[in-house]
């Protein structure tokens, strides 16, 4: 998605390398006069390595145009490279149509049969379209097979060979091969430039929201896929010529596997990944063969005879280890290596994501003294810093504590980071892409920063969250039984309080989660988050979506729980009236950071907080407060300028 | 993190180093002809054929294993008449085309006298094509492959379509009174390869007078076939003539035989392991296949094979016909060159290859080996069965060794 | 045309239904846990054969004992795919990156066995004693064919059972509705998804026991796994239940197909009626959503 830019650093970053342009041209004139000279340099087996590069370098180019750019997830590919084949033997062989021809009839046929594909695929995606091409795969190969073992058998079509005077059969293929492969690659690096890439790449990025960008899906989609099918299909038609005989046993599944494992392991959406890609997976059994001909007799006797399960075995490890270990790519790992060396050389260095990894950022201020509160610290959040994608810091500098039976309010406009807090709070998951990056996060006397949810949920640290809160395809026997007690917790005595402050929900036990009314729901989230018999409780919009008799009620249950059960609650509100009511202490946030705090009281009557959340002189009838979704809300705009007259005011 | 990036820079180097100096280290020797002086050493390649898939993971290792497994016992004696080490360079081409094609140039760029193909893949043609350019003998077990234009530069390490036709037949024939109006039915695993055998079969029967009944290709992952045998009950054929895989094998042998069909089974694939023989254990299956079976120690050669197998760390498994095929192929190869020592050229060794038979040995049923009109190295097929009491696949007489 | 082959190929359906079931089952089960579709299916097929080998022929031990060694260590390697891998991905990458994962765990898992077992077929037998029952003159049942049903309707029953029963099987499907809500409640989600790896690698490793103790045990075993692709698309990806009906269509279709266009259609059928449900409800037959994760 950002291989775009990625593309523009790593030019940045030759450039930093060779500054001035003339020295560019020079540079650029000796690769290519070095990459025509080749055939006359290299022996005919390197030559023969090249031309099986060159050509998975056509494929690899146009399976990573559907797969890494348009998100397309086809595994299609053998059976586009096997239509194109057949194409070009078919006309070659019975039509006499010269190899020119023949090779661009493979394109058309697989662009044909590649259209016919994007039509479902509108419809169909992510996984399913996997499914569907892998389909197409069988269909396709069962089809030809049948077609070739009633025409020619197992002899295949036979090609005329194409010859090139003065030049051996190897020589003659690695131009063939390997402009074919460049014309590929230039045209789709242009492409991608061009306002079919852009499209292609909202495209996969959102599918809805490029639509709304006036991106014609069902067009866009059929370009990408007659494109890429046309690519294979040329590749197909060239491999037929370039091997002597088309045949539909060398268009194996393997084959399909091995084009999304070069485009995987070189980098996903970028032309250069494409490449690298098909160099590692055509190279890799090479480069085996010959380590293994470094390696010392006695080893290689011992080896030899599992050399080739080795080698294959490689193939998969390394397929692997490139997903789990570095998604972005062997391009990804050139770039850092072209930015070292420039580096290196005293240039201004490259600059990619991966400077923001390492910066560090300015010290947060000095740690603000806590206000001496008189209950024990229970929770308490220091400089509190979340980081969402490695990149964005949404919430900085947090300083909070939740004290032993309290019930702590967090006030603040949409976009304040209340929810981030709350989730800094009680833990992110890997796969979230989101951290606590600087700041800690105290639990009992205990750092809990960096763990699990599930860890903090299990030392008592509850959550009930803003939108996803109960299991929607579980029943509310089944919602409260899947949670479970935190250590030296009293389930049964918490299930019996349950049972006392929410008598609704004994009603209730059989019907699925998500046949439940808003309030029900809430009702069933607290409960679910009370069964583990928690320290703290930190609820997320209390009110969302819920009538005010409830949310009234709601409240006071809370209160009646904290006092009966000793347990401390962070309640994130945007009723303010109805929360600070019940609140001992309560923090306002603004923009990442906390703006005012003090006791619910002190906090009612300051003149700040009525303006923002009180409607001013009509702070009286907050009892009555219309509790709605956007009811409360505030701009981000008028709460900003509303904190910097505060600051103005205190100073 | 810094860490990391280092590990990561530390690794991208190292691919890079290792990527780079691939390609430096396959530039092969270009001396294509050898001096008047002894070698040390003679050049042979083999080319196997791995890949997951089913089509080539059956016979590219186990022939390549054989082949080397006959060599190293060589050259542990000493080599080519106690001299001249043989020097076996395997490449593998993952069943991919390009990839053989690719092997192959290093054969004809480096000293190697002879390419060894393994591989039932359609990389045959191409090779063999480029080879006979270059007077450089290659072999592949592509047996059916006589067609195409290339066949008598090849010598194939199986017998031919034309082989397994006769025996087959011939053995179904002296199973009824009279082939003449007998049904045959004939059930066989789906490929290219495999259909075009069918149709060669086919006519063979018919021009015998056989009436040929349900006749089918089944996809190689079929796992049912009960169709196919409720077909053939309903059939009542005097044979029924099967080239099903190995898995395939003991679920059809079970399910005809509910269906109270008795006649006698005839399976060709050539690759059905003893221990496959030993399960299904039917008294009316009979395998066509070109070498000897491999679990008969009493068989001398057999007993040999194995010891030298075990001693390259291979299991009983692991030398199945296949690499008795490979291991045949050693011996010829290894005796031609006996022919043209002390200094053989692609030229010498392929005429020695030409005229080059070895004795059978109990390996395989008569003398493999090559003579200028005939490149098919096994002449003749034995028809196995298993002996229930001996717990041993034993040959069936006058279709023995 | 063999009509008279139609009641033949509905009785055998019905035995491979119960194969086909338990493959399915291995697909859905992993996806219900992890949305993960594991194109490795088919080796554990062959590795849970491979070990129950090791176990009784190499080293003699009773069938229990076997068969639970054989199990506990496919679960456990199953386990391990989570625990090493999917979990330490990033979690970026989208639907695709897991399915070029698991390509590639197939790749090293077949070569592993290619590596430990060699290229040699090998036996496995259940403690049964063979027999043929002929339901009419050319319809057979084997006693293979009764343990694969049998087998197929109790693990089909315990794995139904511990879903909707068990403490496991609720916070599956908590974790599979919601996981950051599943792990904001104190599941351990890792653990759950490692349960579910382990579950779908022990119940195509029994398929791997009682087929190939049926046919013998090579490399082609594996094929089977792909069916259960098929037969989860047919009964939806999520749907438990909805893989019998699956289960019985893939296999009519196989089976009636060779009936009508003769044997070498088995494969294509399959890949047609995936393509069927694809087109006209992409959800399954029982299954609630279309698994669309863009």
């Amino acid at each position: 998605m950002t291989a775009n830019n990625e593309t523009s650093s790593a030019d940045r970053g030759i450039r930093a390398l060779i500054r001035r342009r003339s020295v560019r041209w020079v540079l650029l004139g000796i690769v290519l006069v070095l990459l025509a000279a080749m055939p006359f340099l290299a022996s005919d087996y390197q030559l023969a390595i090249l031309v099986s590069i060159f050509l998975a370098v056509i494929g690899s180019v146009a399976t990573n145009m559907l797969i890494g750019v348009a998100n397309q997830a086809s595994i299609g590919n053998a059976a586009f490279l096997a239509i194109g084949a057949f194409s070009g033997a078919l006309v070659s062989n019975y039509l006499g149509w010269n190899p020119i021809l023949a090779v661009l009839s493979g394109g058309v046929a697989a662009a044909v049969i590649g259209l016919i594909v994007a039509i479902p695929a509108v419809r169909v995606r992510g996984l399913y379209l996997i499914i569907a091409t892998l389909a197409l795969h069988y269909i396709v190969l069962y089809l030809l097979t049948r077609y070739q073992g009633s025409t020619v058998g197992i002899g295949g079509f036979t090609m005329t060979p194409i010859t090139f005077p003065g030049l051996t059969l190897q020589q003659g293929w690695y131009y063939i091969a390997g402009v074919v492969a460049l014309v590929t690659g230039l045209v789709m690096r242009n492409l991608l430039r061009s306002k079919f890439g852009r499209a292609w790449f909202s495209m996969a990025r959102d599918e809805v929201a490029s639509r709304a960008l006036g991106v014609n899906l069902f067009g866009q989609k059929l370009a990408v896929f007659g494109l890429s099918s046309f690519i294979l299909g040329i590749e197909g038609a060239l491999l037929g010529y370039y091997i002597g005989i088309v045949s539909s046993d060398q268009f194996t599944f393997d084959l399909a596997v091995s084009y999304v494992a070069m485009v995987v392991v070189g980098g996903l959406g970028s032309v250069a990944g494409s490449v690298l890609g098909a160099v590692f997976v055509i190279g890799l059994p090479y480069l085996v063969t010959w380590l293994t001909g470094l390696l010392p007799a006695a080893v290689a006797t011992v080896l030899s005879t599992k050399v080739f399960a080795l080698e294959s075995l490689l193939y998969g490890v390394a397929i692997v280890a490139f997903i789990v270990f570095e998604p972005r790519g062997l391009i990804y790992i050139w770039r850092r290596i072209v930015g070292s060396v420039a580096r290196r050389f005293g240039r201004r260095p490259v600059e990619s994501d991966s400077a923001v990894e390492t910066t560090e950022r300015p010290k947060a201020p000095p740690v603000k003294e806590p206000v001496h509160r008189l209950a024990e610290t229970v929770l308490a959040a220091r400089d509190l810093q979340v980081t969402y994608n490695r990149l964005s810091v949404a919430v900085d500098g947090i300083n909070l504590s939740v004290g032993r039976r309290e019930i702590v309010v967090m006030l603040g406009a949409n976009g304040a980071g209340k929810t981030t807090t709350l989730r800094g709070l009680s833990g992110f998951l890997p796969a979230e892409n989101a951290r606590v990056s600087a700041g800690e996060v105290v639990l009992e006397g205990q750092r809990v920063d960096g763990k699990l949810p599930f860890e903090l949920a299990r030392r008592g640290m509850a959550l009930v969250p803003e939108r996803e809160k109960v299991f929607k395809t579980l029943t509310v026997t089944e919602n409260l039984a899947v949670v479970p007690t935190r250590k030296g917790g009293d389930r049964s005595g918490m299930l019996a309080l349950i049972d006392e402050i929410f008598p609704a929900l004994r009603e209730l036990r059989t019907r699925q989660a998500g046949y439940l009314s808003g309030g029900e729901r809430q009702m069933l989230a607290i409960a679910k988050a009370l069964v583990s018999d928690p320290k703290v409780l930190l609820v997320d919009e209390l009110s969302l979506g819920i009538a005010p008799v409830v949310v009234t009620r709601l409240m006071s249950s809370l209160n009646d729980i904290r006092k009966a059960r000793d347990i401390s609650i962070l309640l994130v509100e945007q009723n303010a009236p109805a929360a600070l009511a019940i609140a001992d202490y309560a923090y306002v946030l603004q923009t990442g950071e906390v703006l005012l705090e003090g006791t619910g009281a002190e906090l009612l009557k300051d003149p700040e907080v009525q303006r923002l959340y009180l409607g001013g002189s009509e702070a009286g009838h907050y009892g009555h407060y219309e509790a709605s979704e956007d009811a409360p809300t505030l701009s981000a705009t008028t709460l900003s300028a509303a904190s910097r007259s505060a600051r103005r005011d205190r100073s | 993190m810094i860490t990391k990036h280092k590990i990561r820079m530390v690794a991208a180097a190292a691919i890079a180093i290792a990527l780079a100096g691939s390609l430096a280290a396959c530039r092969g020797s270009d001396n294509t002809t050898s001096t008047g002086k002894a070698p040390s050493s003679y050049t042979v390649t083999v080319g196997t054929d791995l890949s997951s898939a089913f089509s080539s993971a059956c016979c590219g290792i186990p022939i390549a294993n054989g082949f080397k497994t006959y060599m190293d016992t060589l050259n542990d004696k000493g080599g080519v008449n106690g001299k001249t080490k043989v020097n076996v360079v395997s490449l593998d081409d993952q069943a991919d085309v390009t990839t053989g094609l690719a092997n192959f140039q290093q054969a004809l760029s480096s000293n190697t006298l002879g390419y060894f193909l393994t591989s039932a893949s359609t990389v045959l043609t191409p090779i063999a094509a480029q080879a006979t350019k270059a007077g450089i003998a290659t072999s592949s077990i592509g047996g059916y492959m006589g067609g195409v234009g290339v066949y008598p530069y090849v010598y194939n390490s199986l017998p031919n379509s034309a082989s397994y036709v006769s025996t087959v037949t011939k053995f179904a024939a002296a199973q009824v009174s009279s082939a003449s109006g007998s049904g045959i039915d004939f059930l066989a695993y789906d490929s290219t390869l495999v259909e075009t055998f069918q149709k060669d079969m086919t006519s063979k029967l018919n021009s015998d007078g056989w009436k040929v009944g349900y006749n089918q290709l089944v996809p190689s992952s079929a796992t049912d076939f009960s169709v196919a045998a409720g077909s053939m009950a309903a059939d009542h054929p005097k044979v029924i003539i099967t080239d099903l895989l190995e898995g395939q094998l003991p679920t059809f042998v079970q399910q005809i035989r509910s269906h109270g069909v008795t006649v006698p089974i005839v399976n060709f694939s050539s690759n059905i392991d003893d221990a496959t023989v030993a399960k299904i254990n039917d008294p009316n299956l009979y395998l066509v296949e070109f070498t000897a079976p491999t679990s008969d120690t009493s068989n001398k050669a057999i007993a040999t094979m194995q010891a030298q197998a075990q001693k390259a760390g291979l299991t009983t498994g692991d030398s199945n016909a296949f690499f008795v095929t490979g291991y045949v192929q050693a011996e010829i190869v290894a005796a031609a060159l006996k022919k043209c020592a002390p200094d053989c050229t692609r030229k010498t060794f392929n005429a020695a290859m030409n005229t080059t038979t070895v004795p059978g040995n109990g390996l395989m049923a008569g003398n493999p080996g090559f003579s200028p009109t005939n490149h098919v190295m096994v002449k003749k097929l034995i028809v196995v069965k298993y002996d229930s009491s001996k717990q041993l696949p034993v040959t069936v007489s006058g279709f023995g060794l | 045309m063999n009509f008279a082959e139609i009641p033949n190929a509905l009785v055998s359906s019905i035995i491979l239904a119960g194969l086909y079931v338990l493959v399915g089952l291995s697909w859905v089960l992993l996806f219900r846990a992890t949305q993960i579709m594991n194109f490795a299916t088919g080796q554990f097929v062959l590795l849970g054969a491979c070990l129950y080998y090791s176990f009784t022929v190499s080293l003699h031990l009773p069938f229990i004992v076997s068969l639970l060694f054989a199990l506990l260590i496919v679960a456990a390697i199953g386990a391990s795919i989570h625990r090493f891998f999917i979990r330490r991905m990033a979690g970026n990458e989208g639907f695709f990156a897991p399915v070029v994962l698991t390509l590639g765990v197939s790749t090293v898992l077949s070569q592993i066995v290619n590596l430990s077992y060699g290229a040699g077929s090998l036996a496995i037998a259940l403690p049964i004693t063979q027999k043929n029952f002929n339901l009419s003159s050319n319809i057979a049942v084997t006693s293979n064919d009764l343990v694969t049903l049998v087998v197929g309707v109790v693990v089909m029953f315990i794995a139904q059972l511990l879903i909707r029963r068990s403490r496991w099987g609720i916070q599956m499907r908590a974790a599979a509705e919601s996981t950051v809500l599943a792990s904001q409640s104190g599941i351990n989600v890792d653990r759950v998804f490692m349960g579910g790896w382990a579950g779908a690698a022990v119940v195509v490793a029994i398929v791997g026991i009682t087929y190939g103790a049926s046919t013998i045990v090579t490399p082609t075993l594996a094929d089977i796994g792909i069916r259960g692709l098929a037969v989860a698309i047919v009964g939806g990806f999520d749907s438990i239940v909805g893989l019998i009906p699956a289960a019985l269509i893939v296999a009519l279709a196989e089976n009636l197909s060779v009936v009508f266009f003769g044997e070498s259609v088995r494969d294509a059928a399959v890949m047609i009626v995936i393509l069927i449900v694809l087109a006209v409800r992409p959800q399954g037959l029982l299954g609630t959503k279309a698994v669309v994760r863009v």
